[in-house]
């Protein structure tokens, strides 16, 4: 009978350490989602918003790309690029946000383009006011989606020529 | 009995006691975890908060300097501090100064203090003393977010500060090559262009089969811009030389003419509306707003070429697709438009060239008005050139074809497309030739030199391929006759067979 309580002790044990360790899993890959998706969520905002004057999407527009001039007038393109190892694993297109800001000299730098978020699953900015930008983005990992909207407004316009 | 059912109870307790510290220990590590993902969240939502906080505090400050003449601002004479001001949940540190050097400036720095995090917000906005506009006094000509440590202690010029001074230089320095590629950009429409236009690299395409994606590499929704609001004519009583309101200061109601044009005929004592024909002939219309018509009409037409040349080449779309007709007819209406507008341009530059004062103004006006037309053209060209280009496919589309009808039908829809285009560049080459007495500078001459050479080269590239078609057909026909031939019963009907 003792032997038989133990038993069943030990499998409601080993159980629950494997329930714990896949809830563990599940939980840190969704916080390290979100922690990726707000540092670059973040740093978006930041950059956009010390931006001096909106190209595009012109008034009204909506596109998949957004290009501004940047705090010292630089022209900026946040712009996504098929994500391959990822999308491969997930089976579904997921793409990452590069950011690329020219600096006049004619030629491709790779020191000017960032990587800002790896998981991308689909974005949209519209142009609602001269001076601001709604941004829709959409980042995946593995089952796990969600979505951030925010309208950013440019605070560098007085400078605007 | 006693004995053996007291040792059970010592082996039952200390394991059920394991059971529940094991699943405590469950429930504790899974709200710790759903804690912190909570915490992640709300930590995008201070950072909005703490924005929304310095940005109260500048607009506190804003509301003073307005309130006061510029010389009895707060910080006239020494820094206005304010610290730790409580707002929504948060504190902040306010410092401002008359900007180092700088005449009517000053630098706003914010220190916000939310949920254990500190930030440090900058503005220097400049004063303008206007009495007739007094909405828009003070402009921000900088805005960034700093490190809290550069929050100043003391007046006068700081390390910050100075870094400030060297981004607006370098800012101010970048102005005019960022406008010139900003104008650029504005009137491309596809993500490859764009990138190559600024020295971008193109982003990699999926692996082939991997998922069914679009090729270009762009996720997301699209929707155009909003077209600009139509601005009629002024009415009789509006116009400048409207003389007041006259014996029967009654307006006439509008009414409808033929064609759904709307008329209004003019009242006594005022002066009749200029004769007008369709929206785009406004009175008001100048010499440089038809030029801008042209060029926006032209780039909407080669916007509109590219959009559904890739819907059919990258998005493997059907001719007969809704959006790429859609695209094709709003580029015949652009083109038109365009057209319309050129010939405007030609017999409005006509007037102003004679009516020049002097013969160096005339030749500005021309060449003016030919770096305008040929800027259009080329646009028409490269939309003629994106749409034809894929007649250079024409062998690989001429070998799919599988029946004679088929073919055909592909020579007769060539066909026509020549046509189409001869009588394009017929009109293209008449409007153009109006103008080719005008002075042009040596760049304009090479862009329609260049833009010319590449119309010339369309004809025969589509007539090649109909050509082609024409020939598969013949080959598809006489394949066809051969095995209907081969498979046709004999003409004398078999003895005992009924026909």
């Amino acid at each position: 009978m003792g032997l038989a309580i133990m038993m069943i002790l030990g499998a409601v044990g080993v159980r629950l350490i494997q329930h714990l360790s896949l809830s563990q899993r599940t939980f840190s890959q969704q916080v390290q989602l979100q922690l990726e998706a707000r540092r670059a969520f973040d740093q978006t905002m930041a950059l956009i918003r010390e931006g001096t004057d909106l190209v595009r999407p012109v008034l009204g527009e909506t596109l998949p790309y957004l290009i501004f001039k940047d705090i010292t007038n630089r022209v900026t393109i946040l712009y996504l690029e098929p994500n391959d190892p990822l999308a491969q694993r997930l089976k579904v297109p997921v793409y990452r946000l590069l950011a690329y800001r020219t600096d006049y000299s004619g030629a491709y730098n790779a020191s000017n383009e960032k990587v800002l978020l790896e998981s991308v699953r689909s974005l949209s900015f519209t142009s609602l006011s001269p001076n601001s930008v709604q941004v829709n983005v959409t980042v995946v990992q593995d089952r796990n989606e969600f979505q951030f909207l925010g309208h950013i407004g440019l605070m560098n316009l007085g400078g605007l020529r | 009995m006693c004995t053996s059912l007291g040792r059970r109870t010592g082996l039952a307790l200390p394991l059920v006691l394991v059971g529940l510290i094991m699943l405590a220990g469950v429930v504790i590590s899974v709200a710790t975890l759903q804690q912190g993902a909570k915490s992640q969240i709300y930590h995008t939502t201070t950072n909005h908060w703490a924005f929304l906080m310095a940005y109260s505090a500048m607009a506190k400050l804003h509301a003073r300097v307005y309130s006061l003449p510029w010389p009895d601002r707060p910080f006239a004479h020494a820094p206005y501090r304010e610290n730790n001001v409580p707002l929504q949940g948060g504190i902040y540190d306010l410092f401002v100064e008359n900007t180092p050097g700088r005449e009517r400036q000053a630098d706003i720095y914010v220190r916000t203090h939310l949920s254990g995090q500190t930030r440090l917000f900058f503005w220097r906005v400049a004063f303008e003393d206007d009495l007739l506009e007094i909405s828009n006094r003070i402009s921000i000509n900088f805005f960034c977010q700093g490190d809290p440590v550069d929050f100043p202690t003391a007046a006068g010029p700081s390390r910050f500060s100075q870094h400030v001074d060297r981004l607006l230089q370098e800012r101010e320095a970048n102005q005019k090559r960022s406008d010139d590629l900003g104008w650029e950009l504005v009137g491309l429409s596809d993500l490859p262009s764009i990138l190559d236009k600024m020295h971008a690299r193109r982003p990699r395409s999926f692996s082939p089969g991997l998922v069914n994606i679009p090729p270009d590499g762009v996720s997301g929704p699209t929707n155009p811009a909003a077209s600009p609001p139509v601005i009629l004519p002024p009415q009789n009583g509006e116009l400048p030389t409207a003389g007041g309101p006259g014996p029967n200061p009654v307006f006439a109601p509008p009414t409808t003419g033929t064609g759904g044009q709307s008329s209004t005929p003019p009242a006594e004592g005022f002066p009749g509306l200029p004769p007008t024909s369709g929206g785009s002939s406004n009175p008001t219309s100048s010499l440089d707003d038809l030029m801008n018509e042209v060029l926006r009409n032209s780039r909407i037409s080669l916007a509109r070429a590219q959009e559904g040349m890739d819907a059919v080449e990258l998005g493997n779309r059907s001719w007969d697709d809704p959006v790429v007709r859609a695209a094709l007819e709003a580029d015949a209406q652009a083109r038109v438009a365009t057209y319309r507008a050129m010939n405007e341009v030609v017999a409005a530059a006509g007037e102003r060239v004679r009516n020049a004062p002097s013969e160096e103004a005339a030749r500005s006006i021309q060449e003016t008005v030919s770096a305008t037309m040929v800027s259009g053209y080329k646009n028409l060209v490269d939309s003629l050139e994106r749409k034809y280009a894929h007649f250079r496919n024409a062998a690989d589309i001429v070998a799919g074809l599988s029946t004679s009808d088929a073919a055909k039908n592909v020579v007769d829809i060539w066909t026509r497309a020549l046509t189409d285009l001869l009588a394009e560049i017929n009109t293209m080459n008449g409007i153009m030739s109006s103008i080719a007495d005008y002075a042009m500078t040596p760049a304009t001459q090479a862009a329609l030199a260049a833009a010319q050479q590449i119309l010339a080269s369309l004809p025969p590239l589509v007539r090649r391929a109909i050509s082609l078609a024409q020939a598969r057909y013949e080959e598809l026909k006489a394949e066809e006759e051969a095995r209907l031939a081969n498979q046709m019963p004999p003409l004398t009907t078999p003895p005992g067979t009924t026909p």
